[in-house]
């Protein structure tokens, strides 16, 4: 009874959101909880083996018993997609981390340096963000893997630093920009006139009041290294063939789809579209949420 | 007894068109414990004064010579590193806008609290406890030291910025228009607070305002200053009772006085464009006894009559 009233005020709190960004924003976090959820909750859920051949006939179709059918080997596709969830979450969790440590103390301190120093690290960013994203995270990536007997964790953080670079300057630029703006605030001038050391400015007068635009990057940064992540598998650079892992998975089950195996590969890009989608919508949202000149959408 | 002395201070800044020099040869003294007014209207060169003894102008300005002599330094000379030591602990200054000049992200309570583990390394408790002690001396109650600045009034915020002043104990205290941006009434109650704090802790200020009658109330000295040069200094009784400048003259006429019927008296004409100042006086262009003489030698700052200073041909023997 009381888990019905739970879910009658979910929905009533569905149905009272006005505002097309707070839909996005919703809808997000739903599907993003979700995501989480299915990563940590893998064993439970998942009904087989994603790595166990030849647990139905290869190429069964979807049915009861396995949900989104099997593959070339057999193997469950409904078990290997919801496995497939963490190597995903786990390289988007790692490349939004690097990026975002790397990103914002070189843009903060870039934007209040000024002078040669920011002219040559803004130089070199944008070098790096005049490179199409894919082929430069292919290039550290191949790089970096050293092929043969590497880890799976170790190809996941490697794959993850390549998305990383690529997202550098992403955050560079919009934390220098805002720190441009607001080294100019008043109180920026009365910390330097009681002889604040300028580390001391920049973390406690600048830094709060510029990372604000940093945080629709992170999401926009998940959902782009879900993508790149899932493209680089596809094309071979990383993960080993047996690992579950959607990009892995729809480069394999794409040639079945001539005959008539739709299966192998359409769950897997479903959950790639899935998780971009999730990360994507809540960044759009986040975007109008923190835009200053929204009043309207304060609560 | 002299705290701070200014030497032929020039300060320009770089801009497209040209440089502007915004500080021209000015030289004043300011003594332990007296409070100095800095009188003049916008773009004379009042802010930039401050923001240059502190050594804090914007990147486009530097200090093209002169010397600033605090407590036996030559703060011009000193280095960077030095100067941080400087600021907020012996020279300390507060700002126009008080509803800008606190950090939005930050309880007012670290704003003092912060300045005091800068310069005295306290631990964070220390310090909180102290911030708490000079807050609560400025008059803010102590349920609100853990507010952000957006809690609080124009008034209370331009009081945190002397609470930080009041617990790092500076000799010499530059406020920059403190009082401008508030109503007559607090304007009052922080005015009474400052001379408190000139009382108490023997603080020098140097107070900066285009406001005459502000000045009449809190100053010992004025300094009145016209396009970047020193036009009169003089004690307030020298400048308001017996004023030689013309340019004080008008400034002191076009004070509004309640019940007279008149239109307010206004000093013809604009300030000079900076980047081309009219040669001679700075001032001939607008002022009513101007010769010949005006248009095309520099008057030089000439003591009148003892700590009476004023540059006007008119003055000179």
């Amino acid at each position: 009874m009381e888990s019905l009233i739970f879910f009658k005020n979910f929905f009533k709190a569905f149905s009272k959101v006005r505002s097309l960004e707070e839909k996005m924003l919703r809808i997000g976090l739903v599907l993003a909880t979700a995501l989480i959820l299915i990563a940590v909750l893998a064993p439970y859920i998942a009904p087989y083996n994603p790595i166990e051949m030849y647990i139905g006939a290869p190429y069964t179709p979807p049915c009861p018993q396995h949900l989104f059918g099997t593959d070339s080997m057999g193997r469950d596709v409904f078990s290997r997609v919801i496995y497939g969830t963490r190597s995903a979450l786990m390289v988007a969790v790692i490349s939004a981390a690097f990026a975002f440590a790397i990103g914002i103390p070189l843009g903060l301190i870039s934007g209040y340096v000024g002078g040669v120093f920011d002219r040559v690290v803004t130089l070199i960013m944008d070098a790096l963000y005049a490179f199409p994203s894919l082929v430069m995270a292919l290039a550290i990536a191949v790089a970096l893997n050293p092929g043969g007997s590497a880890s799976v964790f170790s190809i996941i953080l490697n794959t993850a630093i390549a998305i990383s670079v690529v997202y550098i300057p992403s955050y560079f630029r919009v934390i220098r920009a805002t720190t441009l703006s607001v080294k100019e605030n008043l109180y920026v001038e009365a910390a330097k006139a009681i002889g604040a050391p300028p580390f001391k400015i920049v973390l406690k007068y600048i830094a709060p009041n510029a990372v604000n635009p940093a945080i629709p990057i992170i999401c926009m940064n998940f959902a782009d290294a879900i993508l790149t992540a899932a493209g680089l598998s596809f094309l071979g650079i990383g993960l080993p063939p047996f690992y579950p892992d959607w990009g892995v998975d729809v480069s394999k089950g794409w040639k079945d789809i001539p005959n008539g195996v739709w299966w192998t590969s359409f769950f897997p890009g479903l959950m790639i579209f899935l998780a971009t989608l999730a990360f994507m919508l809540i960044s759009d949202a986040l975007v109008e949420y923190l835009n200053p000149r929204k009043e309207r959408l304060r609560p | 007894m002299t705290l701070l002395e200014v030497k032929n201070l020039k300060v320009e800044f770089v801009t497209v068109s040209g440089s502007v020099k915004a500080i021209d040869g000015v030289s004043f003294t300011v003594n332990r414990g007296e409070v100095v007014g800095v009188v003049g209207e916008s773009g004379s060169g009042k802010t930039t004064l401050g923001l240059a003894i502190l050594k804090i102008l914007p990147l486009n300005g530097r200090i093209v010579s002169g010397e600033i002599i605090f407590d036996g330094r030559d703060l011009v000379k000193l280095s960077e590193e030095d100067m941080t030591k400087v600021r907020g602990k012996e020279i300390s200054m507060i700002f126009q806008d008080p509803m800008t000049s606190l950090n939005p992200t930050m309880r007012i309570v670290d704003h003092v609290a912060e300045a005091l583990i800068v310069h005295y390394r306290l631990s964070k408790e220390e310090a909180r406890s102290k911030a708490i002690e000079a807050l609560t001396a400025v008059g803010i109650p102590e349920n609100r030291v853990l507010d952000y600045p957006h809690q609080l009034s124009g008034g209370m915020r331009q009081r945190v910025m002397i609470a930080i002043s009041y617990a790092l104990k500076p000799k010499l205290l530059i406020a920059d228009e403190p009082t401008t941006a508030l109503d007559v009434i607090v304007q009052d109650q922080i005015l009474d607070l400052l001379k408190e704090l000139r009382n108490r802790q023997k603080t020098s200020i140097l107070f900066i305002t285009h406001d005459l009658s502000v000045v009449a109330d809190i100053a010992d000295r004025v300094i009145i200053m016209y396009a970047g040069k020193i036009m009169e200094i003089g004690s307030v009784e020298q400048i308001y009772y017996s004023t030689l400048h013309p340019y004080t003259q008008g400034l002191l006429k076009s004070i509004p006085k309640i019940g007279s019927n008149s239109d307010l008296y206004t000093i013809p004409g604009n300030p000079p464009d900076m980047l081309n100042p009219p040669p001679g006086c700075r001032f001939h262009p607008r002022c009513p006894f101007a010769e010949e003489k005006c248009r095309k030698e520099n008057p030089p700052l000439v003591e009148v009559s003892e700590g009476h200073y004023v540059a006007c041909w008119r003055c000179v023997k």
